[in-house]
């Protein structure tokens, strides 16, 4: 076989239907579409058909690793994983750090592909070349955490890696996650419930090769450079000292917490003090965890030693955890925070969608809309952390109103009507955890996510960084710097412009928080460009990436237009964001307008040359980007504007 | 003498990755390094294996550590951030 550089250099195919097993070279998907998960959104688009539906054998669950994981690159840790999504009927993604993803690739594989659905339940176990089926009848229902104990004791090693659902995936909930390393979750589009329709429980690897890069003298050279680079960065700092709950005290300083369910984004400043990041650190910290060659070592080991949670171990939060439990439920108790975290991992569940419909039937039950009858008894009373831990057990094992909250916000907003629908946060279907209206650019990027709404597209960090200089800007992403925080002022060229570093990133699998979205002095394109090149020995430019950058995004956009027919309409803010100003606070009356917004959305679509009207690609600029074949396919259904 | 400190350890296993491509220039596989990371993600802790220690006959046909000879200093102290691992007279840039 030729040598590859930087790749593992096969592709592992599954079929679960007929327990057929074989490989096939990554090379020729690797020029077009970079690796990752560029590589994992062309055969979700290309073997997909539109007839598929997200529970069907037919779909596709992929598994990405990228052309620097594995190697001495910073952060080169990250999964991405790739299906039909069943939140949107539109294209599915998620993403997990841990060390799941270079033991795949040290295994000889850059993807696996999943296909069909096995009659009883299996994981797959990959022992380098040796790849095999192996039951799971005696693992079926065992939470996560029993999971991974259970499959490193059957195989006696406990160096092995695990990615595996919990009962939430099996049970199809539509807020699971597939889980790695006991706390690394792949989170939104439900990737998990896919895994579980495919009596999927576990994809287990030992990966004992090398992997080899082309030009090791420039791959060091670039890998020192892209080193000093992040540990200089005053963000490491942050990360390092308390992970991306950091932000906590800022986000509410911005308006950016959804207090009780976004009715409010800002919190008394003394309640989020009993939940500084400096409380979990003198109080609770064991210790830090890094993901694979990661110098940030970003997450961090809690034990809770008194209380009704005594004798809790895990690994802890990240800042969406601030949204999840202390804005949405107004939790004040610390150890609460980490068990709910913590309960999440165990069943499975996606902490921020599993948070965000258990947060809109808290709301539902202070309205009235939901009463004790539809809730098994309970009262859902803000701040009653027993009851959000009760819920998210249900949920997992779809009991009572559980199964209702199981079908995710939008859908259970409209099963129940009488005006839920209001306060029902989602972008195409896809539960929303991010709050809005403050920042305009920010909540731009949320809404026009292909996977629904999400901040790990297109939503900026900008507007939280004071310093940016009109020269930065025009020569980054071509507009002057953004006007404050809350402006519509050259908001919408960033997004486009962290669109595509969030796919370049993605794609050879290095963790976006080692990029300029979360503080500029980060890794740039040009520093991705130079460990790919050297890494691969194709030797490519920042700006030639940002281009692939755009072609994945491209083909998201196509796969959402095909599948799920989204057009113009669904890219606006869920109503609330629209109707209901912010109550108090530094952003205390700052919604998001119609009129401005459908400014932002008519730049928003030139810059990425597709019409203003539908919102839709044209051929122009999908030629541009050599996806003519998605043209033709777009124009045979009438989606592909004159 | 080599010191390791597994309270520092946030287990990334960068070390690994390191000494693996100072034995074998272009090449990165953990399992061939002079050194182990041990990972106990229910306890969040680590410990470090230093085969360098070890007769041949049970250091699993990884490499002998030379200290990085060739280098200004050996690559796993360079890339251990949490400086879990020291050596003596070698300070981490």
């Amino acid at each position: 076989m030729q040598q590859t550089f930087g790749f593992a250099g096969k592709i592992l195919r599954v079929n679960l239907t007929t327990g057929d097993i074989w490989t096939e070279p990554t090379e020729k998907y690797a020029e077009k579409f970079l690796g990752g998960r560029g590589i994992g959104d062309w055969i979700l688009y290309d073997e997909v058909k539109p007839w598929v539906t997200p529970f069907d054998p037919q779909n596709r669950l992929i598994f990405d690793t990228g052309p620097l994981v594995g190697t001495l690159a910073p952060c080169s840790t990250r999964l991405s994983i790739e299906a039909k999504s069943p939140m949107t009927g539109g294209v599915g993604a998620a993403n997990a750090g841990g060390h799941f993803s270079p033991e795949l690739k040290f295994a000889g594989y850059d993807h696996i592909v999943i296909q069909g659905r096995s009659r009883k339940p299996v994981t797959l176990w990959i022992n380098d070349e040796q790849v095999e089926l192996l039951d799971a009848s005696h693992i079926w229902g065992k939470t996560t955490w029993d999971t991974d104990d259970q499959i490193k004791g059957d195989i006696g090693d406990d160096t092995i890696q695990v990615v595996c659902i919990g009962p939430a995936g099996e049970n199809w909930v539509r807020s699971a996650a597939i889980i790695a390393n006991r706390a690394r979750a792949a989170a939104r589009c439900s990737l998990a419930a896919v895994m579980g329709a495919k009596n999927l429980k576990a994809v287990t690897v030992k990966g004992t090769g090398s992997l080899r890069v082309a030009e090791p003298k420039p791959f060091m050279a670039a890998v020192d450079h892209a080193w000093e680079k992040i540990l200089k960065s005053p963000v490491a700092e942050g990360l390092i000292g308390f992970g991306t709950y950091f932000m906590t005290p800022i986000a509410n300083s911005l308006g950016f917490l959804p207090v009780r369910n976004f009715q409010n984004a800002y919190m008394d400043p003394r309640k989020v003090e009993k939940l500084a990041p400096e409380v979990f650190r003198d109080e609770y910290e064991t210790g830090r965890i890094a993901g694979f060659c990661c110098p940030l070592a970003c997450s961090h080991f809690y034990e809770v030693r008194h209380g009704p949670f005594a004798g809790l171990k895990c690994e802890g939060f990240e800042g969406n955890d601030a949204w999840n439990w202390m804005a949405r439920f107004d939790i004040d108790y610390p150890p609460a925070m980490i068990k709910l975290h913590g309960l999440c991992n165990e069943l499975g569940l996606d902490e921020d969608n599993a948070s965000l419909v258990i947060g809109w039937a808290f709301e539902a039950y202070q309205r009235g809309i939901l009463s004790t009858k539809d809730t098994d008894g309970l009262k859902l009373e803000w701040g009653d952390y027993r009851v959000v831990a009760e819920l998210l057990q249900k949920l997992a094992y779809r009991e009572g109103l559980g199964d209702l909250l199981a079908e995710g916000v939008k859908r259970a907003s409209e099963i129940v009507g009488k005006g839920s629908e209001r306060f029902a946060i989602h972008v195409k279907g896809q539960d929303s955890v991010e709050p809005m209206r403050a920042l305009k650019a920010y909540s731009l990027g949320c809404c026009v996510s292909p996977r629904g709404g999400t901040h790990t597209r297109g939503a900026p960090m900008v507007e939280m960084m004071p310093d940016i200089t009109d020269e930065f800007a025009q020569k980054t992403w071509g507009a002057p710097a953004p006007t404050g925080p809350f402006s519509y002022e050259n908001k919408v060229e960033p997004v486009v412009y962290v669109e595509r570093l969030h796919a370049i990133f993605d794609s050879v699998n290095i963790c976006n928080l080692a990029s300029m979205w979360g503080s500029l002095d980060l890794l740039n394109p040009d520093d991705i460009a130079n460990l790919y090149s050297a890494a691969t020995g194709k030797h490519m430019t920042g700006n030639e990436m940002m281009m692939i950058g755009e072609r994945i995004h491209n083909i998201e956009k196509a796969f959402n237009t095909l599948h799920a027919g989204f057009s113009r309409k669904d890219d606006y803010p869920p109503r609330r964001f629209m109707e209901e100003p912010i109550a108090s606070g530094p952003a205390k009356g700052e919604r998001l307008t119609k009129d401005k917004w459908d400014k932002m959305l008519d730049r928003y679509y030139e810059l990425h040359g597709w019409d203003k009207e539908t919102g839709w690609q044209t051929r122009k600029c999908l030629e541009e980007l050599e996806l003519g074949d998605i043209a033709d396919d777009l124009e045979r259904v009438g989606r592909l504007p004159r | 003498m080599f010191k390791v400190s597994n309270e520092k350890c946030t287990g990334c296993r960068a070390c690994e990755v390191a000494c693996s491509y100072h034995h074998d220039e272009g090449i990165f596989n953990p399992r061939a390094a002079s050194l182990q990371v041990c990972r106990s993600e229910k306890e969040g802790k680590f410990f470090i294996i230093l085969y360098s220690d070890m007769p041949e006959e049970k250091r699993e046909g990884r490499f002998p550590c030379d200290l990085c000879e060739d280098e200004p200093q050996p690559l796993c102290i360079k890339h251990c951030r949490p400086n879990a691992i020291t050596v003596d007279g070698i300070e981490q840039r």
